[in-house]
């Protein structure tokens, strides 16, 4: 069973100035905010630490700081935690390397993120529709500067 | 599906005013309705048709197939992606075919009244009941089937699957 301080001592003497921040906001909980270029070493460095089971993935948008955040969601059974990997990219340009090499379970997640975020996966197998129609051609729905008001009855 | 349906009004219309009675007497007491269900007003459905209110009374018998029903009840909120597969439904079932609307998110989205997914019914198909309601009550969805009842032994006179 590895402590949390023991775990942060690791990614910084691996990574450096990679990892931005390490914040545990409650007990089982930690929140990992690292650079966007170095993500995909990151997470095979954690998986190898024991955190082996996707439970989320997802972004938020900030349209007034041009970016957006996106993150993972993953819980390690060994060591019973939950770690959330967060990492900022830019909004015009909305591209991360995929986590499906390290994870095979992100993969739907990711391909949902993309549908409604418009957030790029880079190496990701399979981005197609998966909840909107088929045909649908009218932006990313979860994007704050998405407009509603066509929609409204 | 429009021509087909005025193809299948003229036939109907040709006959004599009687045995027009007669034909939509008995569809009037044997709606056989397929409740689609897509989102919660299918408890209230159920307790219609459960044994507490029992739907069976009037012969509106909850049915399986599409290919054998006389209605199709939308329960609950209609996504665009299932409009779609709804429309393919209603291709499939024998005229006199008629829609019923259960619930306020298929009448106008109700509380999704912005919501980019969800699609109003009526834009898509003749409905020719609309019964309210977040959810409505059993006895609601009783009372609409008895207008879907009055509506159809109204045919007589004005000609079937005409829109209110």
């Amino acid at each position: 069973m590895m402590s949390m301080k023991e775990l942060e001592k690791k990614l910084r003497d691996r990574f450096g100035e990679g990892v931005i921040d390490f914040a545990i906001p409650r007990k089982n909980r930690l929140i990992i905010k690292v650079d966007a270029s170095i993500v995909k070493e990151i997470a095979m460095f954690i998986k190898e630490n024991g955190f082996d089971m996707p439970i989320s993935a997802g972004a938020t948008d900030y349209p007034k700081d041009k970016r957006f955040e996106v993150f993972w969601v993953i819980w390690s059974s060994i060591h019973n935690l939950v770690l959330i990997l967060k990492t900022d990219i830019d909004r015009d340009n909305a591209e991360i390397d995929s986590l499906v090499e390290v994870w095979r379970g992100v993969q739907k997640f990711e391909r949902e993120t993309w549908e409604l975020m418009g957030i790029n996966y880079k190496g990701h197998p399979k981005l197609k529709p998966l909840l909107l129609p088929e045909d649908w051609d009218e932006g990313y729905p979860l994007r704050k500067d998405f407009s509603l008001s066509p929609y409204k009855v | 599906m429009t021509e087909e349906r005025v193809e299948f009004e003229g036939i109907y219309n040709k006959l004599p005013r009687p045995i027009r009675r007669i034909f939509s007497w008995g569809r009037s007491f044997s709606i056989w309705p397929v409740h689609l269900v897509t989102g919660c007003c299918s408890p209230e459905f159920m307790q219609a048709a459960g044994p507490r209110y029992d739907m069976e009374r009037w012969g509106v018998l909850p049915m399986a197939s599409i290919r054998q029903s006389d209605a199709l009840f939308f329960v609950g909120n209609v996504a665009r992606k299932m409009m779609k597969r709804a429309l393919r439904l209603y291709q499939q079932m024998p005229e006199p075919r008629y829609v019923v609307d259960i619930g306020i998110c298929t009448i106008s989205k109700g509380p999704f009244y912005d919501s980019y997914s969800l699609v109003r019914v009526a834009d898509y198909l003749p409905v020719d009941v609309m019964i309210s309601g977040c959810p409505p009550k059993p006895e609601a969805i009783l009372y609409g089937t008895m207008l879907l009842r009055k509506k159809i032994l109204g045919d007589v006179d004005e000609g079937a699957g005409k829109e209110t």
